[in-house]
């Protein structure tokens, strides 16, 4: 998506004009777009408050939570990636280099969801201990019963 | 060879953690060392992930709330409130003017006693026992009115999704009363036994300087951010609870022991805010309407319809956010927690470059960041 295209988006949605916008996006596009509403005059959201992901029906939803420190007002920017399979990884794109809040929420989600934000700076391992397999928020995600030798399934006292 | 270049040494690598006393938590500090000059410096946190957010999605509506309350222990209420406010949204559920008043008297308590905690790490940064011992005294007061609402002191488990588990109980709000009283007399004898004392004053003033730009820069909010020069607080700028009908004030840094956003600010700033917290109890208790104290009465089997919402309270340690996700099931389908610590570690590595080692405890416990919620 270009930049006028974008901008038609925008205007279409009339977003801007309330507290409660969101504009889903293609992910190619979502850097892109986040710097747009960075650095356009008339948006201005230099405050990336959150980065959320949660996983429906086999896709999972980025959700970018963005305002303005200046008028106050707030966006919400939603990508999608879908991965292959249920325990292989997908791609999507960092936005750590517009915010440097987003280095840890990237972190987060990498570890958790098993997206990989291409350009960003997430670092292996640093919410599960070293050698956990799977991602524990996805739905299909099943529980291990042993991890490092240790078991944890437990047993019914007799 | 110059003396200079003889005495030349390689920097030495020094690492801290996961468990150690100037540490705000578990977590790993690894520092570059130039003699006592900390020329570099990073983080690793992760040693105390519980799962969390997973375990939310595994229980009831009314169970998770239990599990949100474990998002930071020593503020317990603000994980519950975050989400009963997403889900009430969803759900369409009114709360009662009077349950309303609760959730904010109980906030501002919890406020004044996560502060008072910090102030007694800071106190202990220092190797001030006398301040240490008097605010986790003055601490168990607070702790005694959450014993005596919900029975519990800590973890208290008392909001539900349309109001509060209980009502006030009988001498409840003369009791906090009695405690802001008590409180307010006691900031005044904290500041002239340490605040300004000249010992504290070396040791927190100009080290550790946040500034208002790199405070925006790098997400941080709360406290934090205020000491730094930056106005920002969601009770004024998105109330909830009623916050909109209190009048109060959001204290910024005054550098008045060293320069704006330095550790010292950080320190006086608590203080400020503590008073404020007394000013919005007072107008609180004086204004608790009669009524209702729950909206709905909810069982294991209540449902919420799908939708999604994101909600923002004013922790002790900053913005508290809470995207939450229902799927029109007995369960949430996803609870995510934007925590005021993720800021706050992030400027760790810049604040300690420059600094001396002594120096370390004071700056990272003036950041006043829960390893609990960040982890999660």
């Amino acid at each position: 998506m270009d930049t006028n295209e974008l901008k038609r988006k925008l205007e279409i949605k009339g977003a801007g004009s309330s507290l409660k916008q969101s504009l889903a996006i293609d992910v190619g596009s979502l850097a892109h777009t986040a710097q747009f509403l960075r650095d356009e005059p008339n948006w201005q959201m230099d405050d990336l408050e959150n980065i959320s992901a949660f996983e429906m029906k086999g896709d999972i939803l980025l959700t970018y939570f963005l305002k303005s420190s200046s008028t106050g007002k707030t966006m919400v920017l939603r990508a999608t990636v879908t991965p292959k399979t249920e325990t292989s990884e997908v791609d999507a794109v960092s936005v750590s280099h517009l915010w440097a809040i987003a280095i840890p929420l990237e972190q987060e989600i990498s570890e958790l969801f098993g997206v990989r934000f291409q350009g960003g700076k997430t670092r292996p391992h640093q919410v599960l201990p070293e050698g956990w397999r799977g991602f524990p928020l996805r739905k299909s995600y099943v529980f291990p019963i042993e991890f490092a030798s240790i078991k944890h399934q437990r047993h019914e006292h007799e | 060879m110059s003396l200079r270049e003889y005495l030349a040494t390689d920097f030495t690598n020094w690492s801290l953690g996961p468990y150690h006393p100037a540490l705000p938590g578990p977590m790993m500090l690894r520092l570059q060392l130039d003699g006592e000059i900390i020329v570099s410096g990073e983080t690793e946190a992760g040693f105390l992930h519980r799962g969390l957010e997973k375990a939310l999605e595994r229980h009831s509506w009314q169970s998770s709330l239990t599990y949100a309350d474990r998002l930071d222990p020593e503020s317990a209420i603000f994980g519950e409130l975050a989400v009963c406010l997403a889900a009430e949204e969803i759900a369409g559920i009114d709360v009662p003017r009077r349950a309303q008043n609760i959730r904010v008297i109980l906030s501002e308590l919890t406020r004044i006693s996560s502060h008072l905690g910090f102030l007694a790490r800071m106190a202990k940064a220092v190797g001030s026992t006398p301040m240490f011992h008097y605010v986790l005294r003055d601490r168990e007061r607070v702790l005694d009115l959450f014993e005596l609402l919900t029975g519990a002191r800590f973890s208290i488990n008392f909001l539900r999704l349309g109001g509060v588990s209980a009502d006030v109980t009988e001498g409840f709000i003369e009791r906090v009363i009695d405690v802001c009283e008590l409180i307010r007399i006691r900031l005044k004898e904290y500041n002239d036994l340490f605040s300004f004392n000249h010992a504290f004053l070396k040791r927190s003033s100009w080290i550790g300087v946040l500034s208002s730009e790199r405070a925006r820069a790098l997400g941080v909010t709360g406290p934090n951010a205020r000491a730094a020069g930056l106005s920002l607080d969601v009770r004024k700028s998105a109330p909830y609870s009623g916050y909109e009908l209190i009048d109060f004030e959001i204290p910024v840094g005054r550098g008045e022991g060293g320069t704006i956003g330095d550790a010292h600010d950080r320190f006086v700033l608590r203080l400020r805010e503590i008073t404020q917290s007394l000013e919005i109890l007072k107008q609180s208790v004086d204004s608790i309407p009669a009524g209702q104290f729950q909206s709905v009465k909810i069982s294991r089997e209540f449902t919420i319809a799908p939708g999604e919402a994101y909600s923002r309270v004013e922790s002790p340690r900053g913005t508290l956010g809470c995207h939450l996700v229902s799927d029109g099931g007995t369960r949430p389908a996803r609870v995510q927690f934007k925590t005021p610590s993720t800021g706050h570690m992030l400027t760790i590595p810049e604040l300690v470059i420059g600094t001396r080692v002594e120096d370390i405890s004071v700056i990272l416990l003036s950041l006043d960041i829960s390893l609990a919620e960040f982890d999660r």
